[in-house]
């Protein structure tokens, strides 16, 4: 909201201030300085709730709350206009009463329709609306002064009715239907927007923008001046769609109530006698509700449980007088309040309490620790467990990466993929259905710095749908950790070894065993398998692991070793056929006796004296301290034998 | 070996010593309890007849004391001078090994988790495709309330299916789930329909918190943030700045600034001539969001919190753009 210093002084004094000073104070209630002073105007964040600081008289007022100094408000014009004659009645028939709350009017005859003056002009142009004329002025003064959009037509370009009448008729708009508006562009309207008519042709899109047809101009003597109250909703919607974004949008979308018409039109009248002569003749208020006020109680008790501080009941009540409340009753309990009309947002009593507390200044609230004892954790399994890949991943010389999970639409896909509705990029119009897709673009990151060899991880998500879009469970969101490597001097089939010692290790260090593969149809990876239970896949230059499973397989680990032995150790070489996975070795050394406490892998050697089908494996198995060396020797002979049963295993001399 | 041609060997052996720091060996040589050559021939004096014992156990005496003040001062001096060794370049790197490296944001969001697990926070997480219910109604956020604006949402299936715009829908799910007390933090990926530049990217980062017990006020709200402040600014007198400012799921709402680094609060271009910048918004939990997750609001208060994590890895790691920052990195 853009607030023009010298316009700011007609309501509050602020002599004696700073423009730091001012601008902190805005500060502190609620309405930062969003740009810096420009030597004329406050530009302040607005932050939606509040339709009456879309006015500058609303910004001022709690200003002068939190200053503590009065506010002088604008002078308005409350006496009773002339009777109009029967015929001069513009009649005004609301067809859509779900969107219409308000249609209050009223009628100037004989006005002088020029150039506003100087002060005028200058207000509304520090502001950022150009002049027009002075009907068109004041009604877009009041706007920004009060808040309230309002809207003059002229109503020599009345056409009469077939009863030979005037006569605004407000209904929703026909498909199709159009309107040139008074900046001469031409908008198709559609059903949701309502519209005012004229003997059936549009004059203005209803709480949006007026039309050419209508137009103050120079020429005008007599007009119809309106101050509408909508639903806010409609207007949003409307607007949207159509693309029009102006100062009656910025402030028809927001909650006004239905009481501000009034008092914008009684300012406005104030203006128009004063500005353009003429004379006031009473129209038509078109008010079907009546609006009661908001009564609600202050709990002192209230106040305490929120802030466990002390606001003296004489300062409770100066605060929301000054911000417009009406103290009903005051007792050792608290207050009976009646909220103003204009603050639409307040729904709750924590409202009014966060309104005395920001006035009476957060500075002044005291800070003090949490008395009561931490609860019971509740932090996810798998937050952690992926916190442990990381680790481990980092700890194996893996690089960590984050990459967007927005992607570009495949169209490719077969139809699993999330498209989104309304994306404004059409880079990101889509969620990754695989993060291997979005990692591998980091690649080139590296290379082109020069560092050919790399690992890389990702632990995220992957978002796919099935089915009836509008069914929320038809979503799905899966845990991935996708690893990949790149090595420059490497083939891939080098690679691929890599991998799959890459991944070996991690499941080691993670407490994961037995874990076998099978061929997928696509010939370029393979499933991971712990049982039948589908881990990840893996391809020869990375995998992707399902974490919510591995996080159901996973065991602990245990490696600290808190009684220092000296255990035995043999290392055996082994010629094994190819085929034949280097973990069922390890696995039948270790089932073979319990004295075995663990196998390791050393070395793999393949070399033409072995043969094209059979590879040597060194492993190195360590006894528990009191086994002797022959019974060693004895255990990975009964392991060999085993193994002789099912695969052609044989010891390398 | 006479005791002469036995010290002889030993100045020689001592040489060596002095230049490869076998000290050890050296002492056991000559004076290992059982096969030391000094002890050996102490081993044999009862051999010898009475006038030579005294003279030769003074001798051996002197020797074995001899041995003994030589090592311990080789030692001494060996050790000094390998640290004072002039051959020392502590600019020569470890040869390389291959270390990982955590995203910054990890790092990040690390450092504040450890910061509030230390409070007793526990760790939230929920979906990134949400429903309206969970990320606007349930945070007193109606239809076609204007607050809406405040976020403009990615939609999957419009109206009510769409992307998370902040993590407090987390703080909808965990309310509607568990009973109080309630202590917990979200670290998450959110998203907003935003054209991409330097700093605003449509996929970002928020750190959410939420507190709900029995007697819960805005001034433990205002402690946990003077302490998160000074934790995360790593200064103990960072000036804080509480103001009010509106998020629909909460009342009283406040935004939290800290003074400028750069300008000291004076008012310079980085923080908009404010002399303050703004770090994140917080506020009471407002009293219908308590309500509709089923907590009774006159039993149980609570504080939330949010803010982005982005600019603040960005900041701390030097990354000037966010689209580096996810996607454009490389680590040596």
């Amino acid at each position: 909201m853009r607030i023009p210093l010298g316009w700011l002084k007609e309501y509050v004094s602020l002599d004696n201030l700073s423009i730091k000073e001012i601008g902190d104070a805005f500060t502190q209630i609620g309405l930062m300085t969003d740009k810096p002073f420009d030597g004329k105007v406050f530009d302040l964040e607005h932050r939606f709730d509040r339709s009456d600081w879309l006015s500058i008289l609303g910004c001022a007022r709690d200003l002068a709350a939190y200053l503590k100094v009065d506010l002088k408000l604008p002078p308005i014009y409350t006496k009773e206009g002339k009777k109009p004659q029967a015929n001069q009645i513009v009649d005004i028939k609301v067809e859509c009463p779900d969107v219409v709350n308000r249609f209050n009017t009223r009628v100037f005859r004989n006005i002088k329709v020029k150039t506003s003056p100087e002060w005028l002009r200058n207000r509304l142009e520090e502001y950022g609306i150009p002049s027009i004329n002075n009907i068109v002025d004041i009604t877009n003064y009041v706007m920004v002064e009060l808040g309230q959009p309002m809207h003059a037509q002229d109503l020599a370009k009345f056409r009469k009715n077939s009863s030979g009448d005037k006569e605004i008729v407000i209904r929703k708009a026909h498909n199709e239907e159009t309107l040139c508006t008074f900046l001469g562009d031409e908008i198709t309207l559609y059903p949701e927007a309502f519209v005012l008519t004229q003997d059936g042709v549009v004059t203005v899109l209803g709480g949006i923008v007026g039309g050419k047809e209508t137009g103050v101009d120079e020429k005008t003597t007599d007009i119809i001046l309106d101050a509408g109250n909508y639903n806010q909703n409609i207007i949003r919607k409307v607007s949207r769609k159509l693309k029009i974004q102006n100062e009656t949008v910025l402030r028809y979308d927001k909650f006004l109530h239905p009481n501000l018409t009034q008092y914008a039109i009684e300012r406005a009248t104030y203006l128009i006698l004063e500005l353009t002569g003429g004379d006031y003749y009473q129209n038509i208020d078109w008010n079907p509700k009546e609006y009661k006020p908001k009564e609600m109680s202050l709990r002192k008790s209230r106040v305490l449980k929120l802030a466990d501080f002390n606001v003296s009941d004489e300062n409770v009540a100066d605060i929301l007088t000054r911000l417009g409340y009406r103290i009903v009753s005051q007792d050792t309990e608290g207050f009976k309040v009646v909220v103003p009309y204009f603050r639409t947002d307040v729904e709750v009593e924590d409202d009014i309490i966060s309104d005395i507390l920001r006035i009476n200044g957060y500075a002044k609230i005291p800070s003090a620790q949490i008395q009561s004892a931490p609860p019971k954790d509740i932090t996810p399994e798998i937050y952690k467990f992926e916190e442990t890949l990381r680790d481990a991943l980092v700890q194996l010389g893996a690089h960590e990466h984050i990459t967007d999970p927005l992607v570009s639409r495949n169209e490719k896909s077969e139809g699993n993929q999330i498209v989104l509705e309304n994306s404004q990029n059409s880079q990101k119009n889509a969620l990754r259905t695989q993060i291997a897709q979005t990692l591998k673009e980091i690649m080139p990151n590296y290379t082109k710095n020069q560092i050919n060899s790399g690992l890389l991880f990702e632990v995220g998500k992957v978002y796919t749908q099935k089915g009836d879009k509008k069914d929320y469970k038809t979503y799905t969101e899966t845990r991935v950790l996708e690893c990949l490597l790149f090595d420059k001097d490497k083939s891939p089939k080098e690679l691929h070894k890599k991998t799959s010692s890459l991944l070996n290790t991690l499941f080691k260090n993670i407490g994961m065993n037995n874990l076998s593969y099978k061929n997928s149809d696509n010939a370029q990876e393979a499933t991971l398998l712990k049982g039948d239970r589908v881990m990840g896949t893996i391809r020869y230059n990375g995998f992707t692991l399902f974490t919510e499973k591995l996080l159901a397989e996973q065991k602990h680990v245990d490696r600290v070793v808190s009684d220092i032995q000296s255990p035995n150790s043999i290392e055996t070489s082994l010629v094994i056929p190819k085929s034949l996975p280097v973990g069922n070795i390890i696995d039948a050394v270790k089932s073979a006796s319990p004295d075995v406490i663990k196998v390791e892998f050393l070395e793999e050697y393949t070399g033409k004296e072995l043969g094209d089908n059979k590879r040597s494996v060194l492993i190195k198995t360590h006894f528990k301290p009191e086994v002797k060396s022959e019974t060693a020797l004895e255990i990975i002979d009964t392991a060999i034998f085993k193994l002789k049963k099912t695969s052609d295993v044989s010891i390398r001399e | 070996m006479s005791n002469i041609d036995l010290a002889e060997q030993f100045s020689v052996d001592l040489e060596e010593a002095v230049k490869t720091g076998a000290f050890d060996e050296l002492y056991l040589k000559y004076l290992s309890k059982t096969h030391g050559l000094v002890t050996q021939k102490m081993k044999e004096l009862p051999t010898f007849s009475p006038d030579e014992k005294k003279e030769l156990g003074p001798k051996l005496n002197e020797l074995k004391k001899y041995i003994e003040e030589s090592i311990e001062k080789g030692r001494q001096n060996y050790q000094q001078v390998q640290i004072l060794d002039a051959d020392i370049d502590l600019t020569i790197p470890y040869p390389s090994v291959n270390t990982g490296y955590l995203h910054p944001t990890t790092q990040i969001i690390r450092q504040m988790n450890d910061f509030f697990r230390y409070y007793g926070f526990s760790i939230g997480e929920g979906p990134e495709i949400e429903t309206a219910e969970y990320n606007f109604r349930r945070l007193n956020l109606p239809e076609g309330h204007p607050a809406t604006d405040l976020q403009d949402t990615l939609f999957v299936n419009e109206p009510d299916i769409l992307l998370r715009t902040h993590t407090s829908s987390i703080e909808s799910r965990v309310l509607e789930n568990y009973k109080p007390p309630i202590r917990v933090v979200v670290p998450g990926k959110c998203y907003r329909n935003e054209t991409a530049n330097l700093t605003n990217s449509s996929f970002f980062h928020q750190y959410q918190g939420f507190v709900v017990d029995k007697g819960i006020t805005i001034q433990n709200l205002k402690w946990i943030m003077e302490k998160f402040h000074q934790y995360l600014f790593e200064d103990v007198s960072i000036e804080l700045r509480f103001r009010y400012k509106y998020y629909p799921e909460v009342s009283p709402g406040m935004g939290v600034d800290v003074k400028c680094r750069f300008c000291s609060g004076l008012g310079c271009a980085v923080c908009k001539q404010r002399g303050w910048m703004e770090v994140l918004g917080c506020g009471m939990i407002h009293y219908n969001t308590l309500k509709t997750s089923g907590i009774d609001p006159e039993v149980y208060t609570g504080f939330a919190w949010g803010m982005g994590l982005d600019r603040l890895v960005m900041a701390k790691f030097g990354i000037s753009d966010i689209r580096k920052l996810y996607g454009g990195l490389a680590y040596l």
